[in-house]
């Protein structure tokens, strides 16, 4: 019995592929598969992180990356926070912004922003010299950028419309229609740049009434008659 | 290691062990043309592996992935089965197979002796759990260790269902073989 379960075994054990097989499917194994080892190259946003803790430190990352910026957009002069408002998430914003009329009006929102943070430090009595002096830099810079950039922007529309003109003029070969058209053009240009100055000019003065404001209320507060009557 | 030496590594491998893979195989689906095709399957997914990492046990993994093949042939013959029975129009469509060895000799039919019919008749009337061990333990010559691993058990376990597996084989048909 015994016996018969070797020689069994040794049979079985007898089965293989013969050689030509064999190498028919060796060769088939190297020709068919890629020589290189089968690496995809997309990587998945699941599997990019192969440690847990690397994929925790950038989600961090993220979550505060994105809670600092929007705490940054709501801060004053003075705080930790302010420098990344202004340096940061204001140009970030302002790159989003595309056409030159969306950059103009951007440069605008960040003075007339300006002013609305000295206006809530004036109300919550924390605007000092330092903080002042800074909103004023800003407020010009703004201002300036929206004076340059604007003025560009006429310059740019001006040739563009004298481009037009040569145009109308080889067409028509009518020059007093010409004449009228750009005196009109120079009156609208005009009038445009009337309107940019005129903006300026507000917005100036809004920065000034919220000095005044300010100053009002810190004379009132160094007034020594008025503490010594709060006093008693 | 660099591409060359896998390759080279692959290649000792694949000398070594075809046979013992295509023999696995063949034992279980009893088809010889479609045991070749699983054979070559299971070395191109043991390329991929070697390309991809360091293997400590190469025989083990390469039973291992034979096995689930033979699993999946199983499956696959199931479910098409189940489509003739529902579907008998579809019934001669053939499973495209990945590999396809053209040799003259090929389709020669395997004659296995009276004794070796014995050994698997033998093996078919022991239960499932045992006809495995013993088979990979006599007819492949694996190492309880390796078993282990292709059986997702632990050696000790292994070795006590082989001793087992003799014992029943002892008691009940009379064949007395240990375990060297």
């Amino acid at each position: 019995m015994n016996n018969k379960w070797q020689k069994g075994i040794k049979d079985l054990q007898k089965l293989s592929l013969s050689k030509k097989e064999k190498q028919i499917l060796l060769d088939k194994i190297f020709n068919e598969l890629p020589k290189k080892p089968v690496i995809s190259t997309w990587v998945s946003p699941f599997v990019m992180f192969k440690s847990h803790v690397t994929a925790f430190v950038v989600f961090i990352l993220l979550v505060a990356g994105s809670s600092i910026s929007l705490a940054a957009e709501s801060s004053l002069p003075g705080d930790i926070l302010y420098p990344i408002k202004i340096s940061v998430t204001e140009p970030v914003r302002g790159v989003i912004k595309i056409s030159p009329e969306e950059k103009i009006e951007w440069e605008i929102e960040k003075a007339v922003r300006r002013i609305e943070e000295v206006s809530i430090l004036v109300t919550e009595e924390r605007l000092d010299e330092k903080k002042q002096e800074k909103a004023e830099e800003l407020f010009e810079k703004h201002t300036e950028n929206f004076k340059v950039r604007s003025e560009r922007e006429i310059e740019k529309h001006k040739i563009e419309e004298e481009g037009k003109q040569d145009a109308v003029k080889e067409n028509e070969n009518d020059k007093g229609k010409a004449q009228i058209k750009e005196q009109e053009n120079e009156r609208n240009f005009e009038r445009e740049r009337k309107e940019v100055e005129d903006k300026v000019e507000e917005l100036k003065k809004a920065k000034g009434k919220a000095l005044e404001r300010n100053k009002k209320e810190k004379e009132s507060k160094n007034n020594p008659s008025y503490r010594s009557d709060n006093n008693d | 290691m660099d591409l060359d030496s896998k390759q080279l590594y692959f290649k000792e491998i694949y000398t070594k062990e075809a046979d013992n893979i295509f023999r696995f195989v063949f034992l279980r689906i009893s088809n010889k043309e479609e045991s070749v095709d699983i054979t070559g399957e299971v070395f191109y997914k043991f390329w991929q592996i070697v390309c991809k990492e360091e293997v400590s046990t190469p025989r083990a993994l390469l039973f291992t992935i034979a096995r689930n093949k033979v699993i999946d042939w199983y499956r696959k013959k199931q479910t098409k089965s189940l489509e003739a029975m529902t579907e008998k129009s579809e019934e001669d469509e053939n499973v495209p197979f990945y590999f396809q060895v053209e040799d003259e000799k090929a389709d020669k039919d395997i004659v296995i002796s009276a004794e070796a019919s014995w050994v698997m008749e033998v093996l078919h009337s022991l239960p499932p759990q045992y006809k495995e061990v013993v088979s990979l333990r006599f007819i492949d010559g694996l190492s309880p260790q390796e078993i282990g691993e292709v059986l997702h058990i632990t050696p000790n376990a292994a070795s006590l269902r082989i001793n087992h597996a003799l014992e029943k084989m002892r008691k009940e048909l009379g064949i007395n073989i240990k375990d060297e």
